[in-house]
């Protein structure tokens, strides 16, 4: 169990988090740049002080201010959006480099994460995502009791991507991980429960499906890319993009105030509506059925309906889910 | 008429096979030229030198003790030199602030020093009459003509270019791959030995064989402070002033027969490492 409240003071940036992270178990770190994210993970790791809290891993005290335990004696794997293999060691040398790993490990990770084919090649001569399960199956070769990721899967192909994040997932069966990624459908989907930073406070801690359903704030919802507000009496609503659906309001009748059809525009073969969508403006959106052609036509400034119902936009102005959630420092 | 159409497509050259540009010809025969022009002084001597006089000039009595002299005190250079630059190489390499770069314009300044002056200076500085040169006449030794004088003099010639050069390796070292080896477990001296010094051998091979030349052939500090022993540069010095020419030349090769092993193996190291 990773047990963490960090509190750091670096330049203009003033960060405070609060959080557990249980093994087995993946935390999910989202925030935009300058959220603190990256500090964050070098406290964890040891390479930056705290000036306020405690972190402690598995009952044993890593950090406190004033108090660092080195690197190589705190048991954290760190794994980064380049993977820094050693290039003078094959993939083989890289797995072993731990003084902790065993041949028979060494052996077992590299099948593990489909590496026994690779073991004799040199880092350079492997794509990104080879590349970064040899980083991943190196960081376990030194039974981390936490591995940390750094957005490890940016800049890489979609298919690249899933076989990255095949091997998160794998890892996380020995240890406890903490992953930053800027992409939040991809984090979700890793995640069990995600922390929300941003300009170094916590704004949200929780379960991946709770914090989709309910922002605790509109900031978070932004943040996530959820659309809005959609203002519906003394209600402010916020919703997901992928849930905006074209459809007739005479037919069958919007279920949100406030979002309808702008100018629509012909792009690369399909039409695109500029969706206005309550106070924040506009928002394209690939035209779908009904329209065009069919037998009902939207015009300009039509409303239309979100898919779901209501029951998919987070109501931000009630806290009933949200408070389920931690709030440390806002 | 199909028939007046090729039947078989062109030929096209075999994969990885490459016909040479008009550019890529003129640029090979450039640089062709460019390596005469800079080798032509060894060309010369290859072509000056006769075996006879080889063998007369090296056969003379004590006529090879030079070139022992020579690799004993370019060794002990060279170590002193490691012994002293490295450090001074890290620091330069892993510090951003005005102290590092403070160093580093000192050595700048060093290496813009004539050798000759940098002789000059070390008379002033550990010449007998001084601090230093008499602390070490208590210890029984002398900093003047005296092999001891020699390698001081070689370290002083070659020190900033090893220097700069090792600098400029470590500082190219991503610091990632030492932060990935002490997380994975590794204590900070056993991290660089396993990480930064692998990735900056080829490099270090090439400030060492800059070093071992600049200490060998060192002359300008060594005629000042280190007449004596004679070293194999003094060796073609004295020669050509005593006897002639013709002579000094034998010398001169021997000099470059003694010189070259280490930056030849250093060059194959760099090789390999580039690899």
């Amino acid at each position: 169990m990773l047990h963490a409240e960090v509190g750091i003071r670096r330049g203009s940036l003033q960060l405070r988090a609060a959080f557990e992270v249980p093994e087995g178990t993946v935390l999910g770190v989202f925030g935009p740049s300058g959220a603190g994210k990256t500090t964050l993970l070098g406290a964890i790791a040891g390479f930056i002080d705290l000036d306020d809290g405690e972190i402690r891993v598995d009952g044993v005290t890593l950090s406190t201010p004033g108090h660092t335990v080195p690197l190589e004696r705190r048991g954290v794997g760190l794994v980064r959006q380049r993977p820094a293999l050693f290039g003078h060691l094959s993939v083989r040398g890289n797995v072993g480099f731990a003084p902790r790993s065993t041949e028979q490990e060494v052996a077992a990770l590299l099948e593990r994460f489909g590496l026994t084919e690779l073991a004799h090649r040199r880092p350079r001569e492997l794509s990104g995502g080879e590349a970064q399960r040899v980083a991943i199956a190196r960081a376990l070769a030194a039974h981390p009791r936490v591995l940390l990721f750094d957005e490890p899967m940016t800049g890489l192909d979609h298919g690249l991507v899933d076989e990255v994040a095949r091997a998160i997932r794998e890892a996380a069966r020995t240890c406890c991980v903490v992953l930053v990624e800027h992409d939040f459908a991809l984090l979700a989907r890793l995640a069990d429960s995600i922390l929300v930073l941003d300009r170094g406070r916590q704004l949200q801690l929780a379960s991946s499906a709770l914090l989709q359903r309910a922002p605790s704030s509109e900031r978070v919802a932004s943040l996530l890319g959820m659309v809005g507000p959609l203002v519906r009496g003394r209600s402010r609503w916020w919703c997901w993009p992928e849930k905006i659906r074209f459809a007739c309001a005479s037919s069958q009748g919007p279920n949100a105030e406030g979002v309808i059809v702008g100018e629509p525009r012909f792009v690369r073969g399909r039409f695109e509506h500029r969706v206005v969508v309550g106070e924040v403006g506009t928002l394209s959106l690939a035209a779908q059925s009904p329209w065009p052609p069919g037998p009902v036509r939207l015009e300009l400034e039509d409303p239309v309906a979100i898919e779901e119902g209501c029951e998919e936009i987070a109501g931000t102005h009630e806290r009933s889910e949200a408070a389920q959630s931690t709030e440390v420092g806002a | 008429m199909l028939s007046a159409l090729p039947s078989r497509a062109p030929e096209l050259p075999p994969r990885g096979v490459r016909r040479p540009s008009l550019l890529g010809v003129v640029g090979l025969l450039v640089g062709l030229a460019s390596w005469v022009v800079i080798l032509a002084p060894v060309i010369t001597l290859l072509i000056e030198l006769r075996v006879g006089a080889i063998l007369a000039a090296l056969r003379a009595p004590g006529a090879l003790d030079p070139a022992g002299t020579s690799l004993a005190a370019s060794a002990i250079a060279l170590a002193s030199v490691v012994v002293l630059g490295t450090p001074l190489a890290l620091v330069i390499a892993h510090h951003r602030g005005w102290l590092a770069r403070l160093l580093e314009a000192g050595l700048l300044i060093s290496l813009l020093l004539p050798p000759l002056v940098v002789g000059l200076l070390l008379v002033f500085m550990i010449g007998p009459l001084t601090p230093l040169g008499q602390l070490l006449g208590h210890l029984g030794l002398s900093a003047t003509n005296t092999f001891l004088a020699l390698v001081i003099a070689e370290v002083y010639e070659a020190v900033p270019y090893y220097v700069l050069a090792a600098a400029a390796a470590f500082g190219a070292v991503d610091p990632e791959l030492e932060l990935q080896a002490r997380l994975l477990g590794e204590s900070p001296l056993r991290a660089w030995r396993r990480v930064v010094v692998p990735n900056v051998a080829g490099e270090l091979a090439a400030a060492l064989s800059i070093a071992w030349a600049r200490a060998i052939g060192a002359f300008g500090a060594v005629v000042i402070i280190a007449y004596h022993p004679y070293g194999l540069p003094m060796q073609v010095w004295v020669t050509l002033n005593e006897i002639g020419l013709a002579r000094a030349l034998p010398y001169a090769l021997v000099l470059l027969v003694v010189a070259l092993p280490f930056p030849a193996l250093a060059y194959a190291r760099s090789r390999h490492a580039a690899r």
